[in-house]
C-alpha cells in the first residue's frame, strides 16, 4: 500500500476510517491518518462530519464528531452558521443516545459541543440549562426556547440515566477545557464569566445526581464532573463559583461509604484536601473527623495496616494523609484529643505489615507527612522558645515511635525475598531508606543528641543478639546523622559504645557470620564518623585493620577503600608515624589482592594524604618516592607490554591486575590492550596520589603574604621528584599517544597541582608544564589547551605570578598554531572555545602580548577567528567569543604603545564586531544566546565613541538579516541602547528587538 | 515566577533544558511547523512537568555545610547567602567547596491553597 487513493465517496471514507483500526504497519497507518486529516481540513469537512455521524459504526461516528472539533478549531464561521451547528450537534447527541452509540461517540460529541461553546459561548451562554432542556425534548432545534423553560432542577430528574450521564460528561469536559484557557487574557474574560454562571446549573445537576435516585453510574459521573469543576475553581479562583460548589462537598463525603462510588468520591476528596484546603469549611472538617471515627473507617484502616494494599485500601490511607496535611495546625495542638487520636492513626500507617515499596504502598506517603509535621513542630518550637517542651505527651511522644517504625521498616528482608524483587522495587526500597535519612536529619533539630543515643542503643542491642538486619538498619540510621553532629565531642561517649564494642571483631569474621550488606553499612559508618576517630585515636588501628582486611572481598572493597581514604585523610596528622607501614601494606596488597582501579586509586590517595602531613621534608619526600616507585613500576610494565605482539592469557597475573573485577577477560588479550589498561590504572593511582598530597582545605593561609614573599622554596630532592613524575607523564604520553583516556588522565594529573600554594611533588615549575603542554598531542588537543588556560589562572594567582609574561609568550604561539590549523571554528568547536578562552585570559593578564605576537598577521587572525565564532551556530564557542570581545573592549594598558595597538585593533575590528552583533541580535542568534551577546554590545556602547556610528551603519545595511523591522524601529533600537549606556536594561531591549526581527509571534515567552 | 494559582513557576525556563526547549520552539515557529499558541502550551506543560519531575522523580541528593551570612523572606521567596560552603554528593564523590553560595527558594505550591 504505497499510496492511499483519494476517497471518492462517504463509503470510501468510512472504509478508510475502519482501516485505521485494522492491524497495519505504522507507515500505512501514518498515510491513512494523513489522508483523513486532509479530508478533515478540506472545505468539505463539515459535510463529511455530518455524513459520518449518520453511519452505524462507532469508530466512524467518532471520527465524524472529531471532524467537527477540528473544523471548529480551524475554520471561521459566522454566528448564524454556529447557531445551526450547535443545534445539529445536539441533534446528533440525541440520536446517538437513542440508537445506543458507544461511550466514545457520546464523549466525543460532548467534546465537540464544548469546543463549540469555547468559540461561541455568547450564542448559548447557559449551556448546561440549554443542553438539559434539549435532551429532555429530544431535539436541538428548541435551543432558543430553553431560556423560558423550567429551572434545570425541575427538568434534570426526568432525564434518562444515559442522558444524565451525557450531561455530566459535557459538564466535566467544559470545566476541563475551560481550565486550559488563559483567564488573564482579555479575549477570554467573558467566556470565564459565562462558565462561572453555568456553575450554578452544574451544582444543581450534581446535587440531584448525588442523591442516588438515578443509580451509582450517574452518581460516579457526577462526582467526576464535580472534580473537574473543583479543579477549575482551584486554578481560577472565583467566589461565586466556590459558593456554588461548596454545598456539594458534604454529599460527596457521604458518598464515601457507598461501595460503588467510593473510588470517585475518595479521589475528589483527597485531591481537594491536597490542593484546595480552604474550600473545606469547619463543618466539612468536622464531618471528616466523624467519618474517621466511624466503624467504616476503622474497618478500612485495619485492613490497610494488616497488609491489604489493594487500590481501595491505599486510597483510604492517602485520604487520611491528605486530611492530616490539611489539619497540621490542629495535629500540633496537644490539647486537641480528637486530633491526637487521628495522629496516632497516621503513626500506625508507618507500621503497616509488608515489605517497604514492594508490598507496603502507604509508608512513603506517610513518611512524607511525618517529615512535614516534624518541620512544622520545629518551626513552632523555635518560634516560641520559652514554651515548655513535653516529650511525654503527643504529638512529641509519637516521634520516638516514628523513629522506631522507620527503623523496622527499612530493614532489609531475607536475601531470597530481596532477590525476588524487580529493579523498580529495589530502587524504591533504597529511595525510601534515603527518605528516612531525611526525616531523621529533620528530627535531629528537635531531638538533638538523644537521637544518636537511640541508634547507638539499637546498634549495640542488635550486635548482642546478632540480629544482622536490625544492626544494618541501626548503623544506616546512625550514619545518616553524622552530618548533623556539631564539631565537638558531645556524642563521642555514645559513639564509643559502638566503636568500642565487639563490632569490629564481628565484622572481621567474614561473610559466613555477618551478611555482606550489614558489613558494607558498618564499614561506611566508620567513614561517616571519621572525625570521631581523630579525637578517639585509640580506636583507629582496629578500624584501619578491619578496612584493609576488607579490601580482600570484592563486595566490600569499594566501601572499604572509601572509608580508608576518609579515615586517613581526616586522621593524617595522627597516622604519620605509621606511613612506612601503610606503604608496606600497599606494596603487599597491590600484587596479592585483586582490586578495581578506583579502589586502588583511593588507597593510594589515602596513603598520599598521610604523606602530605609528614612534617619533615626529607621524610615526606622519601615516603612519596617509595609510593611513586610502585606506580612507576606499573608504567614501565605498561610501556613494555605495549611493544609485545603476542596475546596474554586471561589468568596471567598482569592481565588480572590490569582489568577491573567485572571486566576480567575470558579469552586471551592482545598485549597492547593490557598495556593500555595498566597505564590507565597507573595514571589513576598517580592522580590519586596527587589529590592525596593536596593541602587540606582547612590549612592556615598567610593573609599578610605579599608578592615579594612569594618565593618558591624548593629542594634538590623535590626537583628530582618533580622531574621523575614529569618523565613518567612524558613517557606515557609518547607511548600511548593515541589514547584519549590516557591523555585526559595526564591532563588531570598536571592540573592537580594547580590548586596548591605550597611546593610539592605535583606543583611543577611553569617550564615543566609548558614543555609538556607544547609537546605534540595527537589526540585530546582541546583538553591540553583547556589545561593551559587553567594553568594561566594558576600562574596568575599563585607563587609564579612573576613568570606570567614568559608563560604566555611560550604558550600563546602554541595555541595560535592550533587555531591556525583549525581553519574554521566549526571544525572543532571545543578546541576553538578553549583556545579563545586561553587568549582572552592571556590578553587580560598581559595586554602587551598582542603587540608581541609574531607575525602580526597572527594577531589579526585571532580577531577574525573570534568574529567567526561569534557568527557561528555553536552555543559554547559563541559564548566564549562574546566573553572574549567583552574583555577586549574593556582592555586598557598604561603603556602608550600597547594602548595604541589595542585602539588600532578596535578601530579595525569594531565595525566587523558591530556587524556580527547586529546580525545576531537581528535574528540570527538563538534566544538563549541573547544575554551573552548583550555583554559585548553593552561594553561597546559604554566604552567606544564610534559605537553608535558602527551600529547604525550595520542596522541600515542591506545585509541586515530581517525585513520585519522598519528603519524607524531600528533607529529606535539604536536610540534605546545608546541612551541606556550599557546598563542592565539593555538586555531586555535586545530581546524585544530580536523578537521584532524574528517576527512570526516569537513574543510568546519572555 | 508564579503570578497566580493557575501558573507553575516559570523559573526553570532559564535552565539549560528550558532554554534549549525555547530555542527549539522558536525554530519550529520560524519554520511554521507550530504556532506560538502551541509553543505557549508546551512551555506551560514544561513548567508543570519539570516541577513535578524534580519533586517526584529526582532522587539524587547532596548535603552542604556552611555559615549563614544573610537571609531574607520576601514575597514568598526565601534567599540565603552562605559562606565557606562544602557540598557532599550522594554518590560519595569528592567534596566540592565554594566561598559564597546564594540559595533562592520558592514555596513548592502556590500560596492560598
Amino acid at each position: 500500500m504505497d499510496q492511499i487513493p483519494q476517497p471518492a465517496s462517504i463509503d470510501d471514507i468510512e472504509n478508510l476510517v475502519e482501516s485505521l483500526y485494522q492491524p497495519n504497519s505504522p507507515a500505512v497507518i501514518s498515510r491513512i491518518q494523513e489522508s483523513l486529516q486532509g479530508l478533515q481540513k478540506s472545505p468539505d469537512g463539515w459535510q463529511i462530519a455530518d455524513a459520518l455521524l449518520a453511519r452505524s459504526s462507532d469508530n466512524v461516528k467518532f471520527f465524524g464528531a472529531l471532524t467537527f472539533v477540528v473544523k471548529l478549531n480551524t475554520d471561521t464561521i459566522d454566528d448564524d452558521a454556529a447557531k445551526l451547528l450547535v443545534q445539529k450537534l445536539i441533534n446528533w447527541l440525541v440520536a446517538s443516545l437513542d440508537n445506543g452509540a458507544g461511550s466514545i461517540v457520546i464523549r466525543k460529541l460532548c467534546s465537540a459541543l464544548v469546543t463549540h461553546y469555547i468559540h461561541f459561548s455568547h450564542l448559548w451562554p447557559h449551556c448546561i440549562r440549554d443542553l438539559v432542556y434539549c435532551l429532555d425534548l429530544d431535539k436541538g432545534d428548541v435551543l432558543d426556547d430553553a431560556k423560558d423553560a423550567a429551572p434545570v432542577g425541575d427538568i434534570f430528574p426526568s432525564l434518562t440515566p444515559q442522558k444524565a450521564i451525557s450531561v455530566a460528561w459535557f459538564a466535566a469536559a467544559l470545566a476541563e477545557e475551560g481550565e486550559k484557557i488563559d483567564s488573564r487574557s482579555s479575549k477570554y474574560i467573558a467566556l470565564h464569566e459565562r462558565l462561572v454562571r453555568n456553575s450554578q446549573d452544574v451544582a444543581t445537576i450534581v446535587a440531584i445526581s448525588l442523591s442516588g435516585s438515578a443509580g451509582p453510574r450517574v452518581q460516579r459521573d457526577a462526582i467526576d464532573a464535580l472534580h473537574d469543576w473543583m479543579t477549575y475553581g482551584e486554578r481560577i479562583p472565583n467566589d461565586q463559583l466556590t459558593a456554588n460548589l461548596r454545598p456539594l462537598l458534604r454529599p460527596t463525603i457521604e458518598c464515601l461509604v457507598v461501595d460503588d462510588i467510593y473510588e470517585a468520591a475518595i479521589e475528589i476528596l483527597t485531591d481537594s484536601l491536597n490542593n484546595w484546603q480552604t474550600f473545606f469549611t469547619k463543618d466539612d472538617y468536622e464531618l471528616l473527623y466523624s467519618l474517621f471515627d466511624s466503624d467504616w473507617s476503622q474497618k478500612h484502616y485495619q485492613e490497610l495496616i494488616q497488609g491489604d494494599f489493594d487500590f481501595a485500601a491505599v486510597k483510604f490511607g492517602l485520604l487520611m494523609i491528605a486530611f492530616g496535611d490539611a489539619q497540621i495546625t490542629e495535629l500540633l495542638n496537644p490539647s486537641n484529643e480528637r486530633a491526637q487520636r487521628f495522629l496516632s492513626g497516621l503513626l500506625g500507617l508507618l507500621a503497616a505489615q509488608g515489605h517497604l515499596v514492594a508490598e507496603d504502598k502507604i509508608f512513603v506517603p506517610a513518611l512524607d507527612f511525618w517529615a512535614t509535621l516534624i518541620e512544622s513542630m520545629t518551626d513552632d518550637l523555635f518560634s516560641e522558645p520559652d514554651q515548655p517542651v513535653n516529650w511525654n505527651i503527643p504529638p512529641l511522644s509519637y516521634l520516638m515511635q516514628v523513629v522506631s517504625h522507620c527503623w523496622r521498616k527499612i530493614q532489609y528482608p531475607h536475601i531470597s525475598v530481596y532477590n525476588a524483587w524487580d529493579s523498580t522495587e529495589r530502587v524504591g526500597f533504597s529511595d525510601a531508606r534515603k527518605d528516612v535519612c531525611d526525616l531523621l536529619q529533620t528530627m535531629y533539630t528537635l531531638a538533638g543528641d538523644s537521637l544518636i543515643s537511640v541508634f547507638v542503643d539499637l546498634t549495640t542491642q542488635s550486635l548482642s543478639t546478632t540480629a544482622w538486619a536490625e544492626l544494618e538498619a541501626a548503623a544506616f540510621c546512625l550514619g545518616s546523622l553524622s552530618d548533623c553532629l556539631p564539631d565537638n565531642d558531645s556524642c563521642d561517649a555514645a559513639l564509643s559504645k559502638v566503636f568500642g564494642s565487639q563490632l569490629f571483631d564481628l565484622l572481621r569474621q567474614g561473610q559466613s557470620v555477618v551478611p555482606v550488606r550489614t558489613r558494607q553499612t558498618c564499614l561506611s559508618l566508620i567513614e561517616r564518623y571519621s572525625e570521631y576517630f581523630v579525637r578517639r585515636a585509640e580506636f583507629l588501628p582496629a578500624a584501619l585493620n578491619l578496612l584493609f582486611g576488607a579490601l580482600n572481598e570484592s563486595h566490600l572493597a569499594g566501601p572499604s577503600a572509601k572509608s580508608i581514604y576518609r579515615l586517613c585523610s581526616s586522621c593524617r596528622a595522627i597516622l604519620t608515624p605509621e606511613v612506612g607501614a601503610f606503604l608496606e601494606q600497599y606494596g603487599m596488597i597491590r600484587n596479592s589482592v585483586p582490586m578495581d582501579s578506583l579502589t586502588e586509586e583511593r588507597v593510594v590517595s589515602a596513603i598520599a594524604s598521610i604523606i602530605q602531613a609528614v612534617p619533615e621534608e626529607s621524610q615526606r619526600l622519601g615516603a612519596f618516592q617509595q609510593l611513586l616507585m610502585l606506580i612507576a613500576s606499573d608504567i614501565e610494565k605498561a610501556i613494555q607490554l605495549k611493544s609485545i605482539s603476542f596475546m596474554l592469557e586471561p589468568n596471567d597475573p598482569t592481565v588480572m591486575r590490569a582489568f577491573d573485577l567485572n571486566q576480567q577477560p575470558t579469552q586471551p588479550v592482545p598485549g597492547h590492550e593490557v598495556a593500555l589498561q595498566v597505564a590507565v590504572r597507573a595514571l589513576r593511582c598517580l592522580l590519586g596520589a596527587a589529590k592525596g598530597l593536596q593541602s587540606p582545605s582547612d590549612s592556615p593561609i598567610n593573609l599578610d603574604a605579599d608578592e615579594s614573599s612569594m618565593v618558591v622554596k624548593s629542594s634538590p630532592e623535590l626537583e628530582q621528584l618533580q622531574a621523575n613524575i614529569m618523565s613518567i607523564l612524558a613517557q606515557t604520553k609518547t607511548t600511548f599517544h593515541d589514547s584519549l583516556q590516557v591523555m585526559s588522565d595526564i591532563n588531570h594529573v598536571v592540573r592537580a597541582g594547580f590548586s596548591e600554594t605550597e611546593p610539592g611533588p605535583f606543583v611543577f615549575p611553569p617550564q615543566m608544564v609548558i614543555d609538556l603542554l607544547t609537546s605534540p598531542w595527537h589526540v585530546a588537543a582541546p583538553t591540553a589547551v583547556n589545561t593551559a588556560q587553567v594553568f594561566l589562572s594558576y600562574v596568575h594567582n599563585g607563587n609564579y605570578r612573576g613568570q606570567m609574561r614568559q608563560v604566555i609568550d611560550q604558550l600563546l604561539p602554541w595555541v595560535i598554531s592550533y587555531i591556525g590549523m583549525l581553519g574554521h571554528p566549526s571544525n572543532d568547536p571545543e578546541l576553538a572555545q578553549f583556545s579563545i578562552e586561553f587568549i582572552q585570559k592571556a590578553i587580560q593578564r598581559c595586554p602587551d602580548v598582542l603587540s608581541r605576537v609574531q607575525p602580526q598577521s597572527n594577531a589579526e587572525y585571532i580577531f577574525t577567528f573570534a568574529i567567526e565564532m561569534l557568527n557561528g551556530k555553536e552555543p559554547l564557542p559563541k559564548a566564549a567569543a562574546a566573553d572574549f570581545w567583552t574583555s577586549f573592549i574593556m582592555l586598557k594598558s598604561d603603556d602608550e604603545g600597547t594602548q595604541g595597538t589595542i585602539d588600532g585593533a578596535m578601530n579595525q575590528f569594531g565595525p566587523i564586531l558591530a556587524q556580527s552583533l547586529i546580525h545576531n541580535i537581528g535574528g540570527n542568534a538563538a534566544r538563549s544566546e541573547l544575554d551573552k551577546l548583550s555583554d559585548p554590545l553593552k561594553k561597546l556602547v559604554f566604552q567606544n565613541a564610534h559605537a553608535r556610528q558602527w551600529l547604525e551603519a550595520e542596522l541600515n545595511d542591506d545585509s541586515f538579516p530581517s525585513d520585519k523591522v522598519s528603519p524607524a524601529d531600528r533607529a529606535l533600537f539604536l536610540k534605546k541602547i545608546t541612551s541606556l549606556r550599557g546598563s542592565r536594561a539593555t538586555n531586555q531591549v535586545v530581546k524585544e528587538f530580536w523578537v521584532s526581527c524574528r517576527g512570526t509571534g516569537l513574543g510568546y515567552t519572555s | 515566577m508564579a503570578t497566580d494559582k493557575q501558573s507553575y513557576y516559570e523559573l526553570y525556563r532559564q535552565s539549560s533544558v528550558g532554554a534549549a526547549l525555547t530555542d527549539a520552539l522558536d525554530d519550529l515557529i520560524m519554520e511554521t511547523r507550530i504556532d506560538p499558541q502551541l509553543a505557549m502550551k508546551i512551555l506551560a506543560n514544561f513548567d508543570r512537568a519539570i516541577a513535578e519531575v524534580l519533586q517526584n522523580q529526582v532522587r539524587a541528593r547532596l548535603s552542604f555545610k556552611g555559615s549563614l551570612d544573610t537571609y531574607r523572606f520576601c514575597d514568598e521567596v526565601w534567599t540565603f547567602q552562605l559562606k565557606n560552603v562544602t557540598f557532599k554528593m550522594d554518590s560519595g564523590g569528592q567534596v566540592v567547596s565554594a566561598d559564597k553560595v546564594k540559595i533562592v527558594s520558592c514555596t513548592a505550591k502556590p500560596t492560598g491553597t
